[in-house]
């Protein structure tokens, strides 16, 4: 348990800058994640936390003591990484014993740490065998097991999921926040898949292009997206986003002329605006009304649960509009969206910053 | 249907085998004939070459002038020691330099790589004249490590360019788990990375061998002294001006080729997981 401090880091290859200045505070007993697409920097980031790159400016501290000079082996972390990376001529033991032997424990204190972590992990049948004789999730189950045999103060996750096919997936990422709750320990978890995300992090930090672009809880990233860039990464399926032809303090003109009653606060109002909304603040009529949409259905994806209509509007735009399943719709079909203003958010086109809206529907009302 | 593909199946197999057994009794033809002969006697080389021994024409002179006359077994253990100790030399340092340069980033790593690929182009007999005149100054010749050294350096070019490629292929996240579980550079490469590119060792260890066992060039010049004598240059004693004693020297050339038949055989299923790991995954 410790906390973690980042402060103005950079990292650069050559004249490639691939952090560029990032700041965070981790939270003793937290669960972060790194979330951003691939080249964001996430990894980069993680093992410079680990010690694995040298950072090129700026500090790391564990409980306001500098680590940045330590070798991996000093910071007491530990890692798990995407490709397991078990030792492939040791079993099961030898892997969690490693550690604990170059650190110099009593033999009677690894065999009991190890026999501790393998009761927890229900790894107890596996202790003899080579990584080679155990599948996808008993690996990853040992390379865990090896992480928590040398109590670290900190967890680094190295997009731990990625490897193992979808069934055992959630079912490794349960045991990821079960191992959580009950050690209490401060983890940073490194991902590209929004639903690992969204599911086990007490906070997000969302990376693009080596600069942090939101840090927030699941439902902050959901509900009040920072930027366009974290509207279009977090939730599946993507945001819709309409251009807006002109923005006044108390309505919002979409292209093709609906008029839409939300206010802004913004002092200067930005030339270009766009408009943000998820596809289940979308709802199709089949007759028109003052403020709908009008669009033509392009494609229905079934899924069982839900519908997801895929729309185009007058304009050219197109949008995805999630719908109950019990209704079928056709290619071709004329409908009309009704967009639901609580979910409705303004970007400034031009930086991506988000703009604070409120309904003023009910104030004229 | 599914008779007529097992058919063709078999035709195909049948096909495959008849052109490797082809390429093996090609391969095989010289070093046979060389066993024959070793067994029989002069007038029988000479007028039934390729006739197998009979009761008649059976003869080991060869291998009793062989082994009786001058210092075969002194000779053979040269061999054995030079390309013994080259070619642990050749996997200890080839190993480590590819290690470096695939492993580390620092200035100049692309230039080192490209300078020790150079050396395959370059044959290092080129350079005869100037190594000769560097024993002499350092006193090495007609001692075994003058011979070692030169098929040290001579090795290395192709065993850096065959093993750092390899050592690309082993997961960074291993390397990475080492580091933090503590163990030193040293320990992950020869713990953790030398045993996973054991197949790449082999395939190098064979190359690197044959060339050794059989020169002539280096110990004619750098070590031709009676003590320092190898297989290859010992058998030069029956090759005269004017007449060849052929039964010693097919007697020597199949004893010589025991030690290697040993190796490959120790080496030959590391060899072939290395030369296909690149094709079949």
């Amino acid at each position: 348990m410790a906390n973690l401090k980042i402060s103005s880091l950079y990292k650069s290859f050559g004249a490639e800058n691939v952090l560029d200045g990032i700041n965070l505070d981790i939270q003793s007993g937290e669960f972060l994640v790194l979330l951003g697409p691939s080249g964001c920097g996430k990894s980069t980031l993680l093992r410079i936390m680990a010690g694995l790159e040298d950072e090129s400016a700026g500090d790391i501290a564990i409980e306001g003591k500098s680590i940045a000079h330590l070798p991996p082996s000093k910071r007491e972390i530990a890692m798990v990484f995407q490709t397991y990376a078990l030792y492939p001529h040791l079993s099961v033991r030898g892997n969690m014993e490693l550690v604990l032997k170059q650190a110099g424990y009593s033999k009677a204190e690894i065999k009991d740490r190890v026999a501790e972590s393998a009761r927890a992990l229900e790894l107890d049948a596996l202790m003899d065998r080579k990584p080679s004789q155990l599948s996808g999730g008993q690996r990853q189950r040992v390379a865990i097991g090896r992480a928590i045999v040398r109590d670290p103060k900190i967890f680094l996750f190295d997009e731990p999921l990625s490897n193992l096919d979808a069934a055992l997936r959630g079912q490794v990422r349960l045991e990821i926040a079960r191992l959580h709750q009950r050690l209490s320990a401060t983890m940073v978890y490194v991902t590209h898949d929004q639903v690992e995300a969204m599911t086990l992090a007490d906070r997000i930090v969302v990376l693009n292009d080596g600069e942090i672009q939101q840090v927030g809880t699941p439902r902050d990233l959901y509900e009040r997206p920072a930027n366009l860039f974290v509207a279009s990464f977090i939730g599946s399926p993507n945001m819709n986003f309409l251009q807006l032809e002109k923005l006044s303090e108390n309505s919002a003109q979409l292209k093709d002329g609906t008029l839409l009653p939300i206010s802004n606060n913004a002092s200067v109002i930005p030339a270009n605006v766009t408009l943000g909304i998820r596809s289940s603040h979308g709802i199709l009529h089949d007759q028109a009304a003052e403020s709908y949409l009008k669009a033509e259905v392009l494609l229905e994806e079934y899924l069982g649960d839900t519908t997801y209509v895929h729309v185009e509007l007058e304009t050219g735009e197109q949008m995805v509009v999630r719908e109950d399943p019990e209704i079928t719709r056709r290619a071709g079909d004329q409908v009309y969206v009704e967009l639901t203003l609580s979910g409705v958010h303004l970007f400034n086109a031009d930086t991506g910053k988000r703009m604070d809206v409120s309904i003023s529907e009910q104030e004229t009302a | 249907m599914a008779i007529s593909r097992a058919r063709r199946n078999r035709i195909a197999e049948l096909g495959a085998h008849v052109i490797l057994l082809t390429f093996a009794v090609i391969a095989l033809f010289p070093v046979l004939l060389i066993l024959i002969n070793s067994l029989k006697t002069k007038k029988a080389i000479f007028r039934q070459p390729l006739e197998f021994p009979t009761s008649e024409t059976l003869d080991l002179v060869g291998y009793s002038t062989v082994l009786q006359q001058g210092n075969f077994p002194l000779y053979f253990w040269n061999s054995l020691f030079v390309t013994g100790a080259s070619l642990c030399l050749i996997l200890l340092f080839g190993a480590m330099a590819a290690f470096a340069l695939s492993e580390y980033r620092f200035r100049g790593n692309r230039l080192m790589g490209l300078y020790m690929a150079l050396g395959i182009m370059i044959p290092i007999r080129l350079g005869t004249v100037g190594i000769l005149r560097l024993m002499v100054t350092t006193d090495l010749v007609n001692t075994h490590w003058a011979l070692i050294l030169v098929y040290t350096a001579q090795g290395l070019p192709l065993a850096i360019f065959i093993l750092s490629e390899f050592m690309s292929t082993v997961s960074s996240d291993l390397k990475s788990a080492g580091r933090i579980d503590g163990l030193s550079e040293y320990s992950i490469f020869f713990r953790l990375v030398l045993p996973l590119i054991r197949p790449a060792m082999a395939t190098v260890a064979v190359f690197s061998m044959i060339p050794i066992w059989n020169d002539l060039w280096f110990p004619l010049i750098l070590a031709p002294a009676e003590h320092t004598k190898t297989l290859t240059l010992g058998a030069q004693v029956f090759v005269g001006q004017y007449s060849n004693n052929w039964n010693a020297i097919l007697a020597a050339m199949a004893l010589a080729v025991i030690p290697v038949l040993i190796l490959y055989t120790l080496f030959s299923r590391q060899l072939i997981r290395g030369l296909t790991s690149g094709a079949v995954k």
